[in-house]
């Protein structure tokens, strides 16, 4: 009989505790999604530190992408290889500037924020995840034992 | 052309000789299939290094060789670590195959287990999930060999992609699941021993320092344990690599094809042989910076660098390692659909009283109908590998309760099964478009289980296990 309610127990604090944390990141989602409705297409933004930059024809007269940040340092500087996109991972919170550079001429493609999410919103959907599994685990010890 | 592709000829050369030998390979494994229980399942008396080996080999994908180094230029540590917990679906399946082949002797396939179990509302939607999966994968593993070839040497992303669905194809035709295993087994030794060289070519040329301070400077969050989008994608990725294995057909075939007593012992060595391998594979992708290389596309970050590492002979060498990877999971997963399609969609429902000769004919043509199928999806290229992929998590992870549920706990009807499925998928869908591919899975999957747990409350019925065992 303990047994029993203890097994509903856990099962109801992992639906709960699920149910919370998905709440709170879709409260975050929407959230995000009204912001980045409003970004132009001369300033982009990313939320998770990646960006594409896609080959248009005339990035051809250029041999450097340069990133630089909202102080102007160089962040990064990638050659322009024909045909072919960027794409730029592991950038962290802040404005970066996309430049191509060639010896005669310089073009600034855009403007990127980056603004990671919240981290509450990652360890809610991470302590979600983990009161799951070891839910999972718990079922399959608890059946595998009643087998 | 960079200076690391390959020629045309040599790609043509090395896809050619390849092919012949797998083909022939798989044309002298199947000489022998009379029934569809030898060709579907290997006579269901696989033992135990063969078992091992192909849990393992089907595993190691396109997603090991091409996403994993994806996912760790996306993610970082995180990305690396998330990718090698794929192995928690191989290990937490081991106690379901004992289970499974206990309860179900003469069982054929997954939706075998949810029909006799749950009936047919709940059966209709696992086999579209199980479809929509399947053909995500498929499509997935087509791309990727259009992608291999493409980024490798000067062939089209139409050849590879080709190229290799017409030999996977070809061998699984004739040699049906004995072919499939075999190979396998030989192509997981290829592919071990490759990614080995391949991240002790990458530390030696490299070196731990160059890579620290190169990211640290240009990609800082990839080496940060508080990068947001990362700790969403953890779990993420733990369960969609559960609810792939949990309910896919390419590992309930396997625990029916294995001989009694093995299912358990054998999912088990093959998830801890595997859990290192993505950590290998993704690692390469974090001397992307310090080689001054950037990717066209994400999922093409692990090639390049391995490419880049080895000179135009460590070219051929990577070719060979990810087409056994795509050539192991391919396989795979056009005899594991075939069968779904035969036992679950022909015999079930248009063809009840088909015997043996006519379901081995019809399986046959669903193999070559699959690869035709796979192909014109393919050619569109409508995603990368890992966006592709996760996209089917939101399907797949909504099948894990009602799979644990449906084998453990006796009050789950099919009607909440249904709707625990129904429900998870749409939620995971949501979250896919809304916040990305790094929250389909687990979303899902929440959702899923407080569908389970409603319909466990609220129910007064209990299922009787020997039921399993009527045939459906």
């Amino acid at each position: 009989m303990f047994s029993l309610i203890r097994w509903h127990a856990v099962s109801q604090l992992t639906v709960l505790l699920m149910t919370t944390c998905l709440i709170s990141l879709a409260a975050t989602a929407f959230a995000a999604t009204t912001s980045a409705a409003t970004t132009a297409e001369a300033k982009r933004s990313s939320r998770d530190g990646t960006v594409v930059v896609s080959w248009e024809p005339d990035y051809a007269q250029f041999d450097t992408l340069l990133i630089q940040s909202a102080r102007g340092e160089s962040v990064a500087q990638y050659p322009v290889i024909k045909g072919q996109n960027w794409v730029i991972t592991g950038m962290e919170d802040g404005q970066y500037q996309f430049i191509l550079t060639s010896s005669t001429s310089d073009k600034t493609l855009f403007t990127l924020t980056v603004e990671h999410y919240a981290l509450s919103s990652a360890f809610g959907l991470f302590i979600a995840g983990l009161a799951m599994f070891i839910y999972l685990i718990f079922a399959l010890v608890k059946g595998e034992r009643r087998d | 052309m960079t200076d690391f592709m390959l020629a045309k000829d040599t790609a043509l050369w090395i896809l050619i000789a390849f092919g012949l030998a797998w083909v022939a390979w798989g044309w002298y494994l199947g000489r022998n299939n009379r029934t569809i229980e030898d060709y579907a399942l290997a006579g269901r008396n696989v033992g135990f290094a063969m078992a091992t080996a192909t849990a393992m080999a089907t595993w190691i994908t396109s997603n090991t060789t091409l996403v994993a180094p994806q996912l760790t230029y996306q993610f970082g540590v995180w990305g690396m670590l998330g990718y090698s917990m794929a192995a928690l679906g191989l290990i937490l399946f081991a106690p379901l195959a004992q289970r499974i082949r206990t309860l179900l002797p003469d069982g054929f396939t997954s939706g075998d287990f949810i029909y006799r179990r749950y009936g047919r509302f709940a059966w209709a939607l696992f086999i579209i999930i199980s479809l929509c999966y399947a053909f995500g994968w498929l499509v997935s593993l087509g791309m990727a060999g259009g992608l291999l070839l493409s980024s490798l040497s000067d062939l089209s992303y139409l050849t590879g992609m080709t190229a290799i669905l017409v030999i996977c194809v070809g061998y699984t035709l004739l040699g049906g699941l004995k072919a499939v295993i075999a190979t396998d087994f030989v192509q997981s030794i290829v592919i071990i021993t490759g990614v080995v060289i391949v991240a002790w070519v990458c530390i030696d040329t490299v070196g731990f320092e160059t890579m620290h301070t190169t990211l640290t400077e240009q990609q800082p969050a990839l080496l940060d344990l508080l990068f947001p989008a990362a700790i969403m994608f953890f779990f993420n990725n733990v369960f969609f690599g559960i609810g792939e294995i949990f309910h896919s057909n390419v590992w309930w075939s396997r625990a029916f094809a294995f001989a009694p007593g093995i299912g358990k012992r054998s999912y088990l060595a093959a998830g801890l042989l595997w859990m290192p391998i993505p950590i290998v594979t993704g690692f390469i992708a974090l001397a992307a910076s310090s080689l001054n290389l950037i990717p066209p596309s994400a999922d093409m970050v692990g090639p390049m660098v391995a490419a880049k590492l080895l000179g135009s002979i460590g070219a051929v060498f990577i070719f060979v390692i990810v087409f056994s990877a795509l050539a192991s999971s391919m396989d795979s997963l056009l005899a594991a659909t075939s069968d779904l399609l035969t036992q679950d969609i022909v015999k079930k429902l248009l063809m009840p009283k088909a015997g043996s000769d006519t379901l081995l004919k019809v399986n046959r043509y669903i193999v070559i109908g699959l690869g035709v199928g796979t192909w014109c999806i393919a050619a569109f290229k409508l995603a990368t590998l890992g966006a592709l992929l996760n996209f089917t998590g939101a399907f797949v992870a909504s099948t894990i309760w009602p799979i644990v549920y449906g084998l453990y706990q006796p009050k789950l009807t099919g009607k909440w099964a249904g709707i625990a499925m129904f429900a998870g998928t749409v939620s995971g869908l949501v979250g896919y478009f809304v916040v990305g591919f790094y929250v389909a899975a687990i979303i899902s999957c929440g959702v899923s289980l407080a569908c389970c747990r409603i319909g466990i409350w609220q129910s007064k019925e209990m299922f009787h296990w020997h039921k399993l065992e009527e045939k459906g």
